[in-house]
């Protein structure tokens, strides 16, 4: 025990001793706390919106110039208190509801359409912070971990003890792990105090704490498998220069291309049409069912009782139309998630997946979220149907007759609910990226000890 | 288990690498406590194989070696308890002071309790300036560096030090300097293995010597016998002679 932790210490000292721990510590106590300062300013700004749009809708209900037949009521989706630290889903996923007695829901008034620089360069959080540039920080400390040993002569030296080449390898890694990892921990704490202190205990309420612990802990999970992958490939690599040119391979392909990459190839193993297209199919639907009713309207045209006839022949191509945008729309979905899938699937390669993946479904911001909104949004429209369009009635011609809504009836209008996502929900969507990240922790440390105290030492 | 009178033993060690090239062929060798044992030969003759192999840095082909008695192979962490080194270039930490760098060695030697006084008493013995105890490796030159090495190997007080040529590139006052701290450590009754080129060092500080070529000892020559030789020319007749073919020579 007392050798391994002379190994540590060892490791420790000749980091701090080294240029790269200051910039390392400088740059964690700035861009991290800077990150989540802004974004707070960020959030505050889009809380403000939403709670100027939720004022004014109430004074546009409140004046009461409405009628069941083109009623839109209108529900808001506040922005996650948690997107400080990762925005995922949230810029782009809609704002706004609106219901339409005809058409159903319609979601609307994303905020990534508020900022075009945004949309082009993507924005900066801290899961941005921990994936990119604590990522590439580990490997260059670990590079050379043991291929700078072997380089300078230290390897030979210390293995002339009797020192345990696993002990070295150990050491090695929880000295580098704690020399990254502090830095970090404490510009993270810099920047919770910051926002903390700007946005009262807001950050602290309800779920929020252990979200936030739990996403510092996977993190830590993400630094420490970058640090094992360099300390594995140091060992194999016989020069410094190998180690850190092929890391830099790895770090590229691990967090640039394969995230990107996936959902292109799942687009080539799976094609689905576009909105576009799709669009286009619907309308082709809806002029084909006129069509069709008005073949049968053509046929009882002549009849005396014509009247009485037509409402059924309108009502039965009503629902049947409802009914065909409906399975479009449904075929569609169903489509957009088995491609969804296989991307995630591809895409869970690569750590930086699963750490943005844990991230987002933490922060509130990821497919958790918004697969929620939209069944919300969905049973919203079904409630302003019931207690609303339901009020739209057929005279005896086949037309509708809308009633005025007065402003006391605007009262009665049920308002669109938040709801937030349980903490266990959001865990157990993110298990398999927990778990993936760990294996790959494990792997790439236990293959880095075991080659190492297999390799020769010249 | 090894001749009692042997710190240093090797019997029948080959070593042949990946690569197909036989490194060390069948080599037998013994160093006694209170011994300079030199190995010279030229480059890739088996000598720094020969060291590697006593410090278990990777296994022999065939053969094994002793340090002490104990089978380096079969128990390497007990073994190499009785053995200190000294690298070509020692390089040490850069960023940690001499004293610093003495007490991490020291501590994976084993020597746990030992103050900032006695770190200081090893340099002052290898003739290290004071200045420099406190002074970051990384501005040492070659000669302090090399001094600082060989402070690592007295402060683990082993019975067997392993010096894979320790004065290659040192100036002559400073490799000078250096065979006086070797003397030194033979006369404290340390088993001392030394592979290097210099055959006038090897000549003066050798108790015996072994001439290296193509990973076999050619021939082997005690102090006494080369008070009536010229090593030189023992030496430069085997470079120059035929290449060796089969069987290990005759010592």
């Amino acid at each position: 025990m007392r050798m391994i932790l002379s190994l540590i210490k060892k490791e420790i000292l000749e980091d701090i001793y080294n240029i790269r721990f200051v910039i390392l510590a400088l740059l964690c106590c700035v861009l991290i706390p800077v990150t989540l300062f802004i974004n707070q300013k960020n959030l505050s700004r889009d809380m403000e919106d939403y709670h100027q749009a939720l004022s004014k809708y109430e004074e546009k209900l409140k004046s009461g110039q409405e009628n069941t037949l083109t009623f839109q009521a209108n529900g808001f989706r506040p922005p996650s208190s948690l997107r400080i630290f990762s925005n995922g889903l949230d810029a782009s996923l809609p704002s706004e509801i609106q219901t339409t007695r005809e058409e159903g829901v319609k979601l609307a008034g994303s905020r990534e359409s508020d900022s075009t620089y945004q949309a082009m360069f993507g924005s900066f959080d801290l899961l941005f912070i921990v994936k990119v540039v604590m990522s590439l920080i580990a490997i260059i400390f670990t590079f050379g971990a043991i291929s700078g040993e072997r380089e300078q002569g230290t390897l030979k030296l210390m293995l002339s003890n009797s020192v345990p080449r696993y002990k070295v390898a150990v050491a090695k890694f929880v000295g580098n792990f704690l020399i990254v990892a502090f830095p970090f921990s404490l510009g993270l704490a810099l920047g919770l105090l910051i926002i903390g202190g700007t946005s009262g205990t807001e950050l602290l309420s309800g779920d929020h704490l252990p979200r936030v612990f739990l996403m510092f802990v996977t993190a830590l999970v993400y630094i420490s498998l970058f640090l094992n992958l360099g300390l594995c490939v140091s060992v194999v690599a016989k020069r410094s220069w190998t180690s850190i040119v092929f890391l830099l391979f790895a770090w590229v392909f691990f967090v640039l291309v394969v995230p990107q990459t996936s959902g292109m190839l799942a687009d080539i193993l799976y094609p689905i049409k576009s909105r576009r297209v799709l669009n286009i199919e619907k309308d082709i639907q809806r002029k084909n069912i006129q069509t069709e009713q008005g073949v049968e309207l053509r046929d009882i045209f002549r009849k005396d009782n014509y009247d009485q006839l037509r409402a059924p022949i309108v009502e039965k191509y009503q629902q049947l139309l409802g009914k065909r945008l409906e399975n479009i729309e449904l075929e569609y979905a169903h489509k957009r998630q088995v491609q969804r899938t296989i991307a995630n699937t591809l895409s869970r390669v690569s750590p930086a997946s699963s750490l943005t993946f844990v991230f987002s479904e933490l922060s509130n911001t990821g497919y958790l979220e918004q697969e929620s909104f939209a069944l919300r949004a969905q049973e919203f429209q079904n409630l302003i149907a019931k207690n609303v369009y339901a009020g739209t009635y057929s005279d005896n011609a086949g037309s509708r007759v809308s009633i005025k809504l007065a402003s006391q009836d605007m009262t009665g209008i049920p308002r669109f609910m938040t709801q937030d996502i349980p903490l266990e929900r959001s865990i157990s969507a993110v298990e398999v990226d927990i778990f993936l990240l760990l294996t790959m922790n494990i792997v790439f440390f236990a293959a880095g000890v075991f080659l190492f105290t297999q390799s020769d030492v010249r | 288990m090894a001749n009692a009178g042997a710190i240093l033993k090797a019997t029948n060690l080959s070593k042949r690498y990946e690569d197909g090239v036989l490194a060390l062929d069948r080599l037998n060798l013994e160093v006694r406590a209170g011994e300079v044992y030199c190995l010279l030969g030229a480059n890739g003759a088996g000598k720094t194989t020969t060291i590697n192999l006593f410090l278990n840095f990777f296994p022999p082909t065939t053969g094994a070696c002793y340090i002490k008695g104990i089978d380096v192979c079969r128990d390497p962490l007990e073994a190499k308890k009785n053995v200190a080194f000294v690298s070509e270039n020692v390089m040490l930490y850069g960023n940690f002071t001499a004293r610093q760098n003495l007490d991490f060695f020291a501590k994976l030697g084993g020597k746990t309790n030992l103050s900032k006084q006695d770190y200081y008493q090893v340099m002052r013995r290898v003739s290290l300036q004071e200045k420099a105890f406190e002074q970051r490796v990384e501005t040492f030159s070659r000669g302090m560096r090399q001094k600082l090495g060989i402070s690592v190997a007295i402060i683990k007080d082993a019975p067997a030090i392993l010096l894979d040529e320790p004065t290659s590139g040192l100036d002559p006052k400073a490799a000078e300097e250096f065979q006086q701290i070797l003397a030194q450590l033979r006369n404290d009754g340390k088993a001392i293995l030394m592979s290097t080129h210099d055959i006038f060092r090897a000549k003066e500080i050798g108790d015996r010597i072994g001439i290296m070529r193509e990973g076999r000892l050619v021939t082997e020559r005690t102090r006494q016998e080369l008070q009536y030789e010229d090593l030189v020319k023992i030496y430069i007749d085997f470079m120059r002679s035929e290449p060796l073919t089969a069987g290990p020579a005759q010592l």
